[in-house]
């Protein structure tokens, strides 16, 4: 579920920032109420925690495995704020030191794992325990805390991913960043989900039944009644209602992509010959211009054709400069490779 | 001595899958191995350049990378990135690649239906953006020392609490992921022959973890509180700049000046 960069827009990336800077704030803010100020190592422990819990591969059935999120997990355990914090922090080590995960998709990807998950799953677990009281429920209540958080986490993911198709758009009406409207991605992300949200649940129960078992009287349990969580729900279930109207907003666009997609493209572009033509330009372009070193002028050709700014057309000196300096690259890591496999047998590999 | 001592055993123990748990150990090797090697300074002129201004940098290259769309410069940027990738030393050369070699799979994947419906321009564009930025933040991440990087965020006004606690995170991603190998090679040495509770033992395993680290924390918290920790946290930030630096810098901003040209 971690959204990679530029599958987003920018704007979005900001506006999901701009959610979970109040979101951060307020959970910093009940962190030291709940846990003494000083606990400082606590939030950075649990961190590296989380972040090792989603490395943890659980088997499935069907010989492969897959991994879970463990924000839940996590809320249960130390309650929703710490938990944001927590998940937040593994988010940013895996996107900035791992690749994993955008780093302007930060904001959204916090969004989604580490404010929906938590809530969310906190908020079905206490909720539903008011209801089943019994030991043994907790673990059924756990599981399906777990299942439909990460779900519901993975919709609005979909809905992140799903919009950009309806809000950006180049000067042809094509889409800039994620080419898929809801209708492909809430599917594809929901479906996925349906299946992962199974180990989620595992996890979450297992690890519970667990602790319960050795070390009961560590678990966050009932501190929870103490704190206020009303904004954050108040904030959670705005976003909820919000997204479906920002899509009925939208609703001419919504109902081109609702359409079965493949139609609906072979039908518009037939229509259009202007825009099929320039469609078609650049394929052709691009395919001879990037083998070739010497045929750099293309590239301008394709913003040509595509008749976008023209103050982006590229000059042919910055053109074979682009080629040289890729050329040169790719030479340098090639020699630093072969180099490095030369070298190999002189002295011992680096322990990795 | 009894007969059945000196008999020879017929014991040939029925094959067993513990994939998942070579996954895991082999993931989280990967990760700390990461942690280790990352940005030895002996390693080339570009592990020397000062983290703070690489972050930097990277962030905002990034930034435009992902709000231009201007084909010329998208390949500029990646141009560029692959020339600070060659400058790498070839392992990290190596672990880079392998990263954008599978996410270029994956993103050509994922946008090759919407390039055949006739979204060819955008869709090589959003690949080699995606590319780019992958490959920008694996070399960052590969030729900076973890610390340094961490530290570098004081630039964007992160409180230094919020530094402290990233600093025991990546110390503590460490320590943990040697205990969780310790446990999954433990759980792999006590199953003998088929073992089908062994999948089992993974929310037990997480849940020991969780245990182990609630317990580290409080004894870090202790030792900290020992040697006089009050809950401030000054980091010192020292800033000098140095040929490589200077060289660092003037190149991007030739980056940054091109994307405003063209």
């Amino acid at each position: 579920m971690h959204i990679p960069d530029n599958y987003l827009s920018p704007q979005t990336c900001a506006v999901m920032g701009a959610i979970m800077i109040p979101v951060w704030t307020v959970a910093v803010k009940k962190v030291k109420e709940e846990i003494t100020a000083k606990k400082v190592p606590l939030l950075g422990i649990s961190a590296a925690f989380a972040f090792l819990l989603m490395m943890f591969n659980v088997p499935i059935p069907g010989g492969t495995s897959a991994h879970a999120v463990g924000a839940t997990l996590i809320a249960i355990l130390l309650g929703p704020f710490p938990a944001t914090i927590a998940v937040s922090i593994a988010l940013l080590i895996q996107a900035l030191l791992f690749g994993d995960g955008g780093i302007l998709s930060f904001g959204a990807n916090c969004f989604n794992m580490a404010f929906v998950i938590p809530f969310a799953g906190y908020f079905i677990y206490t909720n539903l325990k008011k209801i089943w009281k019994g030991e043994k429920d907790e673990i059924v209540i756990a599981f399906i805390a777990g299942y439909i958080a990460i779900n519901l986490a993975a919709m609005f993911a979909a809905v992140e991913f799903g919009i950009q198709p309806l809000l950006f758009k180049d000067a042809a009406g094509l889409p800039l960043y994620c080419p898929y409207g809801l209708s492909v991605s809430i599917p594809a992300m929901l479906i996925s989900h349906l299946i992962a949200g199974i180990v989620e649940g595992v996890v979450t129960s297992g690890v519970l039944l667990y602790i319960r078992r050795v070390s009961p009287e560590i678990i966050h349990a009932d501190s929870g009644k103490k704190t206020n969580f009303k904004p954050m729900y108040i904030l959670l279930a705005a976003m909820i209602v919000l997204t479906p109207i920002g899509l009925i907003a939208s609703g001419t666009a919504w109902g081109e992509w609702a359409v079965d997609e493949l139609k609906d493209k072979v039908a518009t572009v037939p229509a259009n010959i202007e825009k099929g033509f320039r469609l078609s330009a650049p394929l052709q372009d691009y395919n001879l211009t990037v083998p070739s070193l010497t045929n750099v002028t293309v590239p301008s050709g394709v913003v040509k054709t595509l008749n976008m700014d023209p103050k982006t057309s590229l000059s042919d000196i910055i053109g074979y400069l682009i080629s040289a300096v890729a050329g040169a690259a790719l030479l340098l890591i090639i020699f630093r490779i072969l180099s490095s496999i030369l070298k190999k047998g002189k002295e011992p590999a680096r322990n990795e | 001595m009894t007969n059945w001592l000196s008999k020879k055993d017929e014991y040939y123990p029925p094959k067993d899958r513990d994939l998942f748990i070579d996954k895991s150990i082999l993931s989280v090797l990967t990760m700390m191995s990461g942690i280790r090697w990352a940005g030895k300074p002996e390693n080339g002129v570009y592990y020397r350049i000062n983290a703070t201004l690489k972050f930097i940098f990277t962030f905002v290259l990034i930034l435009l990378l992902s709000l231009s769309q201007s084909f010329q410069f998208i390949l500029l940027c990646d141009c560029f990135i692959i020339l600070t990738m060659g400058m790498l030393d070839a392992g990290d050369i190596k672990r880079t690649a392998i990263v954008i070699f599978i996410a270029g799979i994956f993103a050509s994947l994922i946008l090759l239906p919407s390039a055949l419906m006739g979204n060819f321009h955008n869709s090589a564009n959003l690949f080699l953006k995606i590319i780019g930025n992958l490959a920008a933040v694996n070399i960052l991440a590969n030729s900076t020392k973890w610390s340094h990087l961490t530290r570098s965020m004081k630039v964007i006004k992160l409180p230094d609490i919020f530094i402290l606690v990233l600093d025991i995170t990546i110390k503590y991603i460490f320590i943990l992921g040697e205990y969780s190998i310790n446990m999954l090679y433990a759980l792999r040495l006590r199953s003998v022959g088929r073992n089908d509770r062994k999948h089992q033992s993974i929310p037990n395993l997480m849940g020991a973890l969780f245990l182990k680290s609630k317990e580290m924390a409080e004894l870090t918290y202790s030792a900290m509180e020992c040697r006089g920790f009050d809950g401030r946290y000054l980091s010192s930030w020292k800033f000098r700049m140095k040929m490589e630096d200077f060289i660092y810098s003037g190149a991007n901003f030739l980056v940054i000046a091109l994307f405003f040209c063209i």
